[in-house]
């Protein structure tokens, strides 16, 4: 028989029994459902989460920390590490303490001096005025915090002002000294703009300034990656040269584990669910038996052979699985969407932020149809075999 | 003319075991069927005649003996060639009729092609024209509970038709049928195995069908009690007698006729002429003439067995 002739054979004999087929596949579709239901729930809250931890601009970066006394951050490693392949760019960061002469006033602020694009990265935005953007410019940026001796409401009268910064060196031990030794340890520079988001008090300036000051190592080194999928490869030339490299990914991997344990968690109560569905096909599929075994007789008088019988009642269980495992993700995909809508028109109200609690990704809705299809074909099985083991004769005596 | 036998059964056996008793169902049962036969198996009921039919078909294995298709050992085919032999070389006629409920008339019909591997659209036409053959085309979309049991009977016989097969076994075919259905399922039988030459078996325990045999082979108690021999004989002159009805044949050349193996109407009809006229007693002329008329004579009663 060919595969077509066996599919429509068993469409046909499913119809026979509407009833009894749809109460079959509800069984399926209500496992494969629980289970969509849930998993989505996990992927979501992961996703949720993971988002929070990290944009996707920060999943390409690495974060290079020296390893005293052999592994120094110097300006001649930071080259060497900007030449490794895959690397866009590279910003050492150096924090300082300072003080901020603004008009009148005095300000205490750490100081992080740092490659401009790296801003961005960062997460320091502007919220008033613009980024730093070239890496030459006496330009700072001040965090609203800094800021706070000032009335707020002038923010946006101080970006263009300039300020006078006294900056102060560490020294070998790690102390600030609060001598000024050197003229450049006093420079001016622009505000450019506030940042809002930083909780301490701080001033970012461009690592360039610092040039004159003579500063021989770095406190760390961000790499930026071209593509997520070079960050390993880069990873690990980082680490052969001594250095320690770490990245968001690993921190967001730790956080996929204990997702994927409880997705398990959640997947194996949907299971529970499938499993009630798959004695349901059996016995579906056994009472079918039954009630044909006459014309399983029939059809092995004029020809048809055990496998022929044995794989008609397999594609009739593999049917039921495909259709209970089809209609169970639409419903669990559904049940998901509706709560994400629910969840976002209630946030919408109180003026929160609209997230997705329930995500299916594709892959996942492709494997719950598949699962479904394998546990009916399963259940199937045994039916199938006795239906390919009847003897003729008797077969065709049994009424 | 020697022929082989299609089938050959030698010593044939089948008992069963009813607790400490053994019942034999069939014993010692030697049998020659030749190809184009139409063979009657008569008996009572319990006589044995459906078991024989359930071994000669592979449905069941003997105790004993042996069952040789054109050669071939039945008991030593695997389960699977057992399949093939039942799709292929044999087809099967119920006195339930059989259908498949659920499906029409026609995916009945082709459904032995459907287990053989045939494409939809060569064994929609194959059935078609098997329906067609017996003239029930229009039942060709009927589920069987839609259709008289005469009609399910004709669409079953046009099941075990389609593939083409060397032996059909009709089982008591007009068991469940009132007379007249059960004459004209009969008669199709009858008409099927002239026009197409295939050899059938058919179990009756019906002695109005028994004219019809080319022989008859008598069932009783398991054993086989009368074999051919004067029923042979009786059908023999019966067909003789036959060919004598044509014009300017008598006794004589109506002998020598069936001696060069022109046994009824449809081998005259469907003759070589050139062949015809090597019998002795026949002319050139008059092979034309009588194999004419013989074939006037079956489309007449092919006429007559149509459908109404």
């Amino acid at each position: 028989m060919t595969l077509l002739d066996l599919l429509l054979f068993s469409i046909a004999s499913l119809k026979r029994n509407k009833m009894r087929t749809l109460l079959t596949v509800a069984g399926v579709v209500i496992g494969i459902a629980a289970i969509v239901f849930l998993v989505s729930l996990g992927f979501g809250l992961q996703e949720l989460v993971i988002e929070k931890i990290a944009s996707m601009k920060e999943l390409t970066q690495i974060q290079v920390d020296p390893k005293p006394p052999a592994a120094k951050l110097t300006k001649k490693n930071i080259i060497r590490l900007g030449r490794i392949e895959g690397v866009k760019w590279v910003s050492p960061s150096y924090y300082l303490s300072a003080q901020m002469l603004l008009g009148d006033e005095q300000i205490d602020v750490t100081l992080y001096a740092l490659n401009p694009k790296y801003m961005e990265a960062e997460d320091v935005k502007a919220d008033v005025g613009k980024n730093l953007h070239s890496p030459d410019a006496q330009e700072i940026i001040v965090s609203r915090n800094a800021l706070k001796v000032f009335d707020l409401l002038e923010a946006k009268n101080l970006v263009g002002r300039e300020a006078t910064l006294r900056i102060y060196l560490r020294d070998k031990n790690g102390n600030f000294s609060l001598k000024i030794d050197d003229p450049n340890q006093i420079q001016k520079f622009k505000i450019v703009g506030i940042a809002k988001n930083v909780k301490e008090s701080s001033v970012y300036i461009p690592v360039k300034s610092l040039d004159a000051l003579k500063i021989k190592t770095f406190d760390k080194v961000m790499l930026k990656t071209t593509s997520r999928e070079v960050v390993k490869d880069v990873k690990k030339e980082v680490s052969d040269m001594g250095f320690k490299a770490s990245s968001i990914r690993d921190t967001i991997s730790e956080i996929q584990r204990y997702f994927r344990a409880a997705q398990i968690v959640l997947g194996i109560l949907g299971m529970i669910a499938l499993l009630v569905a798959s004695i349901g096909i059996f016995n579906t599929m056994t009472i079918s038996l039954l009630e044909r075994t006459h014309e399983i007789g029939i059809m092995k008088a004029i020809g048809a052979t055990n496998k022929d019988v044995r794989r008609m009642f397999l594609f009739e269980a593999a049917q039921i699985g495909f259709w209970g495992g089809f209609w169970g993700l639409a419903v669990g995909w559904l049940m998901g969407l509706g709560i994400n809508f629910l969840a976002n028109s209630l946030a919408s109200k109180f003026q929160g932020k609209a997230e997705v609690i329930f995500q299916t990704p594709v892959w996942f809705s492709a494997i719950a149809i598949l699962f479904a299809l394998m546990v009916s074909i399963f259940a199937g099985v045994y039916p199938a075999r006795r239906a390919g083991k009847l003897g003729p004769l008797e077969a065709i005596r049994y009424e | 003319m020697a022929r082989k036998p299609i089938i050959k059964v030698v010593n044939l056996a089948k008992h069963y075991k009813m607790g400490p008793s053994t019942v034999r169902a069939l014993d010692k049962i030697n049998l020659e069927i030749y190809s184009g036969e139409l063979i009657i198996i008569f008996g009572q009921s319990g006589c044995g005649k459906s078991t024989l039919m359930s071994l000669l078909a592979g449905l069941d294995k003997p105790t004993s003996g042996e069952i040789l298709v054109r050669g071939e050992n039945l008991s030593n085919m695997s389960a699977n060639q057992l399949s093939k032999y039942r799709r292929t070389k044999i087809g099967m006629v119920f006195q339930q009729y059989n259908l498949i409920p659920n499906m029409t008339a026609l995916d009945n019909i082709s459904l032995p092609l459907a287990f053989d591997g045939t494409s939809r659209r060569r064994r929609a036409k194959r059935a078609r024209n098997v329906l067609e053959l017996i003239g029930v085309s229009k039942l060709a979309e009927r589920t069987a509970s839609e259709m008289s049991g005469g009609q399910q009977q004709k669409v079953s016989i046009a099941r075990a038709w389609v593939t083409s097969p060397w032996i059909v076994f009709a089982d008591e075919p007009t068991g469940n049928l009132d007379s007249k259905s059960a004459d004209e399922v009969i008669r199709l039988i009858k008409r099927l195995n002239e026009k197409s030459k295939r050899t059938v078996l058919l179990i009756t325990h019906n002695p109005e069908y028994l004219s019809l045999a080319d022989r008859v082979i008598y069932l009783k108690d398991g054993k086989i009690v009368r074999i051919s021999g004067q029923i042979k004989g009786a059908s023999r002159r019966q067909k003789r007698n036959e060919l004598e009805q044509l014009s300017g044949v008598g006794r004589g050349v109506a002998e020598n006729l069936f001696a060069a193996n022109y046994r009824n109407m449809l081998d005259v009809a469907s003759a070589d002429t050139d062949e015809l006229a090597k019998v002795k007693g026949v002319t050139k002329n008059m092979a034309s003439v009588i194999k004419k008329e013989a074939q006037s004579i079956m489309m007449a009663r092919e006429g007559f067995s149509e459908e109404e």
